[in-house]
């Protein structure tokens, strides 16, 4: 069976990409022993592996934090959290210098200014940003990275987290992690609807497919409250390989037009939703396809090919592939086709996750959360990730050194010894342990973790708005999905592993379900359409501005999820109940 | 599934082992590298970059356009004094034999 074993740190990061990786230093800083848990390698994991060619959240010159949060909140079509927003903005120039002073570079004026692009985005060289990173974590002092090591439970009592469990790859072992302050910092969820290309292209996904939703399945389990999950963020990309397309857009102002040459944009307005509407609306109106398309010198196309390199090869390697099969000639017009992405659910463009207060204070107590992990705050991207990670590192400074001074005398509302209280973490640790070797007890069937995860995919792409209906759902249908969903956890629990691979690629699916259910939910109960890009209620297909509320929900006590209609935030602080 | 592993050039040193975001890369008993569930793979280029051999080549799929291009990376390590010098050369080369080099000036972490 596993062997497990006991660890204790000041604070614990689950996650190292933007977010986690910007936490652990600046715990370190603090002189705090952190450990930063990872389920790859942190030289490039998560959504930075292949490199960016852009920093997409930055205040340019002429501009003020408070434009940025104005922007984010219009580009939400109102749903989203000004505290949040504005904390956020007033960090992002910051951690610009700082990845500039780790190694990145980014591009500058004559003057030695940074040279915008629009006034909110940097062009750097940013293939190399996560190994500049991954160093600069491993350079700090007082850092544990354990690698290979996925996170699968909170060891949580109702409304407060003591710990979290994880398996680790390395050691063939599950560890029990102690901590007084926690970070999720695990990005969003890949995964859950049926993915636009086929078998073996499967994984060839815009957003990372490894961020499978684990740190939400684990905050939701634990009775953390979720905030705007229906939300979910459809990418419009280069089709084949939904590599960005800032480059074209913003870097060469590139025009989205239909099959007739027509530039349509203007018709459908420019937050991200109606941009990623207009392109569906021209296909379905029988105009597609759809492009980017713009003119390029020689030496603009080789910058272009570059650019991809950094941080969507194949791109570069789809353009080179047209250009052998019929050289370019020059001034080349190039047309690059665009596509819109499977739905996902994170909370770096979109405003889908934990539910935090302004310190990226969960609802539960030593729970924390930033990134893509966290909601209410969309249009974060790397620099907006980072910055939320500070504010929340910054806060759980205070809240463990607050507890170290004995002068202050902690209030807790609950009243447990030390040792009823060790006995209980340990009848946590057991029963995790219980739970996770079911799996290895469970004799191999026909269900397996693949055919699960084409059910929940199927399904959601069916019924929950993929892809495949236009993202398009109805209430019977979510009612449908709801019912499906349901079986198919019923039958996760009882799938077979034979080692610590098999285990954790069930665990997958089995997160992506618990996931994949609050969706549903969200999506059920907000009766309106607000975002017609992302996902259309088509039994609502209006705006609603009694609606204009956010949509949060939580685990109840004995089992289901209830929904929380929160009345929007407009002010700069915000503090949980 | 993008990823094409030259086992006549592979040398097993195990670099790529360490890198992939899905953690998908072994090596096998002949002791060359070996992708896991190749239909997990993300083409991401992680693995290639770490390879000081360039062994490991990433091809786009018929279904996404391609026709059989090969792109490697091969990163130069930093001049100690300056840490933005290395330059990054990405090769592509095709059934047809012809290759082409495109260099980037990126800063590199060796390998
Ligand atoms: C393809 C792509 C291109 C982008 N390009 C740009 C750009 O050019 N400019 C820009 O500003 N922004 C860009 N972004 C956005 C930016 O990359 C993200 O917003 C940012 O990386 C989010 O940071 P994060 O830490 O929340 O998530 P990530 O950086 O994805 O990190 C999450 C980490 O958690 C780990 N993890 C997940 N689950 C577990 C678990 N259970 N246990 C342990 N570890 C776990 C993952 O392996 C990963 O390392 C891009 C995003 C994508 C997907
Ligand atoms: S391309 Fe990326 S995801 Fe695929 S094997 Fe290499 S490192 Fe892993
Ligand atoms: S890094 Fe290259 S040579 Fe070394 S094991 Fe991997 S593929 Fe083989």
């Amino acid at each position: 069976m596993l062997t497990h074993k006991n660890l204790e740190f000041e604070a614990l990061i689950i996650g190292g990409g933007a977010a986690g990786c910007l936490a652990a230093i600046k715990l370190s800083q603090k002189g705090i022993k952190v450990a930063l848990l990872e389920k790859a390698f942190l030289k490039r994991s998560g959504c930075l592996a292949a490199g960016v060619n852009a920093l997409n959240a930055y205040i340019g010159q002429r501009k003020t934090p408070l434009d940025y949060a104005r922007y984010a909140l219009n580009d939400a079509h109102g749903l989203a959290r000004f505290d949040l927003l504005l904390s956020m903005a007033e960090k992002l120039n910051k951690q610009v210098s700082f990845l500039e002073s780790i190694g990145l570079t980014v591009h500058k004026d004559q003057t030695g200014r940074y040279a915008e692009r629009g006034w909110r985005n940097l062009r750097v060289n940013g293939e190399n940003i996560k190994p500049l990173l991954a160093e600069a974590v491993f350079r700090a002092q007082n850092v544990t990275v354990l690698e290979r090591t996925n996170a699968t439970h909170l060891l949580a009592l109702p409304g407060r987290v003591l710990g979290a469990a994880a398996l680790s790859r390395n050691e063939e072992a599950i560890l029990f992690i102690k901590s007084r302050a926690i970070l999720i910092a695990t990005g969003g969820a890949a995964g859950l609807y049926r993915p636009p290309n086929p078998g073996l292209t499967n994984h060839r996904l815009w957003y990372s497919p490894f961020n499978t939703g684990g740190g939400l399945a684990m905050g939701i389990k634990a009775g953390a409250e979720m905030t705007t999950l229906e939300m979910r963020f459809v990418a419009l990309r280069c089709r084949d390989t939904f590599a960005p397309t800032g480059t074209l857009a913003l870097g060469a102002m590139a025009e989205q037009t239909n099959s007739f040459g027509r530039e349509y944009e203007a018709d459908y307005g420019r937050t991200t939703s109606q941009r990623v509407l207009g392109a569906r609306r021209e296909i379905e109106a029988g105009r597609g396809p759809c492009y980017l398309q713009a003119e390029f010198d020689r030496e603009a196309k080789e910058q272009l090919y570059k650019a991809y390199l950094n941080m969507s090869p194949l791109q570069t390697l789809k353009f080179l592939e047209a250009e052998r099969n019929t050289p370019f000639s020059y001034p080349l017009s190039l047309r690059v086709e665009i596509a819109s992405s499977e739905p996902y659910v994170q909370g770096g463009h979109t405003a889908g996750g934990f539910w935090v207060d302004t310190n990226r204070r969960t609802t539960l107590k030593g729970l924390w959360a930033a990134g893509d992990a966290a909601g209410g705050a969309p249009q974060k991207y790397v620099t907006g990730a980072m910055a939320e990670a500070e504010i929340a590192a910054d806060d759980m400074a205070g809240h463990l050194n607050r507890d170290k001074n004995p002068k202050i005398k902690i209030q807790h509302n609950f009243s447990v010894t030390q040792a009823q209280d060790n006995e209980t973490y340990a009848l946590l640790c057991r029963k995790i342990q219980e739970e996770l070797e079911h799996h290895f007890k469970t004799p191999p069937g026909v269900i397996t973790d693949r055919n699960l995860t084409e059910a929940l995919q199927k399904t959601m792409d069916l019924y929950a708005g993929g892809l495949g209906t236009g993202y398009r759902y109805s209430l019977a249908e979510l009612r449908e999905a709801k019912k499906t969903l349901k079986t198919l956890e019923e039958l996760s629990r009882d799938l077979p592993a034979s080692d610590i691979r098999d285990l954790l690629n069930l665990w997958e699916v089995r997160e992506k379900l618990v996931v994949a259910q609050s969706l549903v939910e969200h999506l059920s109960a907000r009766r309106e359409t607000r975002w017609p890009g992302f996902g259309e209620f088509t039994d609502f297909p209006e705006k609603d501005d009694s609606f204009l509320v956010y949509i949060n929900s939580a685990l109840k006590e004995q089992g289901g999820l209830k929904i929380i209609r929160r009345p929007i935030v407009r002010v700069e602080r915000y503090e949980h109940e | 599934m993008s990823v094409f592993i030259d086992q006549n050039t592979c040398l097993g040193c195990g670099h790529c082992l360490n890198v992939c975001p899905g953690d998908l890369i072994t090596l096998t008993d002949r002791n060359t590298a070996l992708i896991n569930e190749p239909e997990r793979c993300w083409s991401c280029a992680a693995c290639l970059k770490s390879c000081p051999h360039g062994s490991l080549k990433l091809f786009l799929s018929p279904s996404l356009g391609g026709r059989g291009l090969l792109l490697t990376a091969r990163l130069k390590a930093p001049s100690s004094d300056n840490k933005k010098a290395g330059p990054i050369r990405w090769t592509v080369s095709g059934p047809d034999h012809l290759t082409e080099i495109i260099t980037d000036p990126i800063r590199t972490d060796g390998y």
